[in-house]
């Protein structure tokens, strides 16, 4: 069983001109094999410098980061890296981008169209196959950015507000997508949002953290049965996780923000 | 058709008002030819031969100069805002020759290199190099980092990075910067073939300008326009025919 993330006493700090800022100070957690793992929390705490550290573009300061008990050393195909905003190749085409994997690795090319056909397929781009990005939807470029990380079949799929950038409705429907895809791939995953509801949906456990410099601050198991559906958001174990986890996640902001301004 | 017709309305308007100008004598029309005139004065060049002779020598020279300038700048600043030693060595040498205006060169170039070709060709060699070195070195030095990191966690091996995310990432840059040393490159060309030459647009125009034939210097002025032009729109032709992503994303960021 491959996937499995250890993150311990993970803390980070980038070292400016005249100071060394902590962007994260003692991160621990844990994504077991298999697992939909999310991590909440506050704008700047440090959700976005886990990832990467786990990804391999940022090493850790202190602490350490296993994937399957191996320290990560740099970044590899087996972890994918689905972005907030994209970062799809605006010089290659939907086929190209999502080719590109395999390419890189010298897979013949035949293999390669019939695999990124199946992906298209799976994400209804099947038409839009020689469109570049700048020509897709929001949504659209969010399914080839998957798609383009799925084809290399990782074992760790790491999501930094993968749908921040997208509408409500299109948010939705990709949320249901991925939760789909999980389930039928059953790949490690750890997710980054903002957003409440859209973590108790998807995970078997949220992670909160502090305001920065970020720890974990505490954790919640999803008990909620699988496979779950769109109408579970009205079951009133799904509402306690919200309002548990929203509780966690205000006295953060407060910190931040300060407290509410009387009138 | 209709967006045709209308931009081409000024230009005619434009015309018509220099031929009435200056058919009015109102200017000493040895001085202001009307347009018929500087065109008939270009269709007798061209028939002579002479016209086809010196926009061919012109044109080979800003060519030559503007492919070599654009190799030696590509290179040195993809090199230069990749790996920092080279950085640290290449680019202080670089800003130190960048603000001497070419055009300071001209009577340098002659003595070193006379008066024929091997002149002209540094010239716009030296001034396409600059604006070029600056944009690919910006454009190489500031890739997004992002699409580093979304090819390396896909799986591109590092010696592939370079073709495959950087070169096209900086390509928007570099692409202004190329376009904008096309125009710079007819600039120093003509400073330097009015400076001292046999053949050449901008030769005839100061040749014709010693012997006060002002129907024949528009005529050439005109040309030289029409080359500039020419050559604008046939890089971008290129460009946008060999890089189809590009035009996207220049109007959409
Ligand atoms: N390369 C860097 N150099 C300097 N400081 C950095 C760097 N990357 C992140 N930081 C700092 O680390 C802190 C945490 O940043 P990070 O992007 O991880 O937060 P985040 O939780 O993802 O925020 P958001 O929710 O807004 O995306 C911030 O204060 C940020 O300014
Ligand atoms: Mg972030």
């Amino acid at each position: 069983m491959a996937g499995h993330v250890v993150v311990k006493n993970l803390g980070i700090s980038f070292t400016g001109k005249d100071k060394t800022i902590w962007a994260v100070k003692d991160v621990s957690l844990e994504v077991k094999s298999r697992e939909f793992v999310s991590l909440v929390g506050v704008s700047g705490c440090g959700k976005s410098t886990v990832i990467n550290s786990i990804a391999g573009f940022v090493p850790p300061t202190v602490g350490e980061v296993t994937v399957d008990n191996q320290p990560i050393t740099e970044p590899n195909s087996r972890r994918g890296v689905v972005f907030q905003s994209f970062v799809l190749f605006p010089w290659k085409t939907v086929f190209e981008n999502i080719a590109f994997g395999p390419r890189s690795r010298d897979v013949d090319e035949k293999a390669i169209t019939e695999s990124v056909d199946q992906y298209l397929k799976l994400m209804g781009l099947m038409k839009f196959a020689d469109h570049y990005p700048q020509q897709l939807s929001g949504g659209m470029r969010q399914r080839v950015a998957l798609a383009r990380v799925l084809i290399n079949d990782p074992d760790v799929l790491l999501m930094d507000e993968p749908f921040g950038a997208l509408d409500a409705q299109t948010r939705i429907f990709m949320q249901e997508v991925v939760l789909n895809l999980w389930e039928s791939t059953h790949k490690s995953v750890l997710f980054v949002t903002h957003d409440i509801d859209e973590a108790v949906f998807l995970s078997d456990r949220v992670y909160v953290m502090t305001a920065a410099p970020g720890s974990i601050k505490s954790v919640y198991d999803i008990e909620l049965e699988r496979p779950r559906h769109a109408d579970i958001r009205l079951d009133q174990k799904f509402l306690l996780y919200k309002k548990e986890l929203y509780e966690a996640i205000r006295e953060e902001s407060q910190k931040v923000l300060g407290p509410l301004p009387t009138f | 058709m209709r967006q045709f017709a209308l931009r081409s309305t000024g230009i005619i308007f434009l015309l018509i008002l220099w031929e009435l100008v200056s058919r009015t004598n109102l200017i000493d029309p040895g001085l202001f030819p009307p347009p018929s005139q500087v065109i008939s004065a270009l269709v007798s060049l061209t028939l002579s031969g002479q016209l086809p002779k010196d926009v061919f020598a012109s044109v080979l020279r800003a060519v030559a100069g503007f492919v070599l300038g654009s190799i030696a700048g590509l290179f040195v600043g993809a090199v230069s805002g990749r790996i920092r030693a080279f950085d640290a060595v290449l680019t202080p040498v670089v800003q130190v020759l960048r603000p001497i205006p070419v055009i300071a060169l001209v009577p340098l170039a002659i003595v070193w290199f006379g008066l024929g070709e091997a002149s002209k060709i540094f010239l716009v060699f030296w001034g396409v190099f600059f604006p070029v070195w600056v944009s690919s070195y910006l454009g190489i030095s500031r890739v997004d980092k992002n699409y580093i990191w979304a090819a390396r966690s896909i799986g591109i091996r590092r010696e592939k990075l370079w073709l495959q995310v950087i070169v096209p990432a900086a390509l928007p840059t570099i692409i202004t910067g190329l376009r904008t040393s096309i125009s710079l490159a007819f600039i120093v060309l003509v400073a330097a073939e009015m400076a001292g030459s046999y053949l050449g647009v901008g030769y005839r125009i100061s040749a014709y300008h010693l012997v006060f034939q002002i129907d024949k210097m528009m005529g050439y002025i005109v040309l030289m326009g029409a080359l500039g032009f020419i050559a604008d729109r046939t890089f971008a032709y290129l460009v946008n025919r060999a890089l189809p992503w590009y035009q996207l994303s220049v109007n959409q960021d």
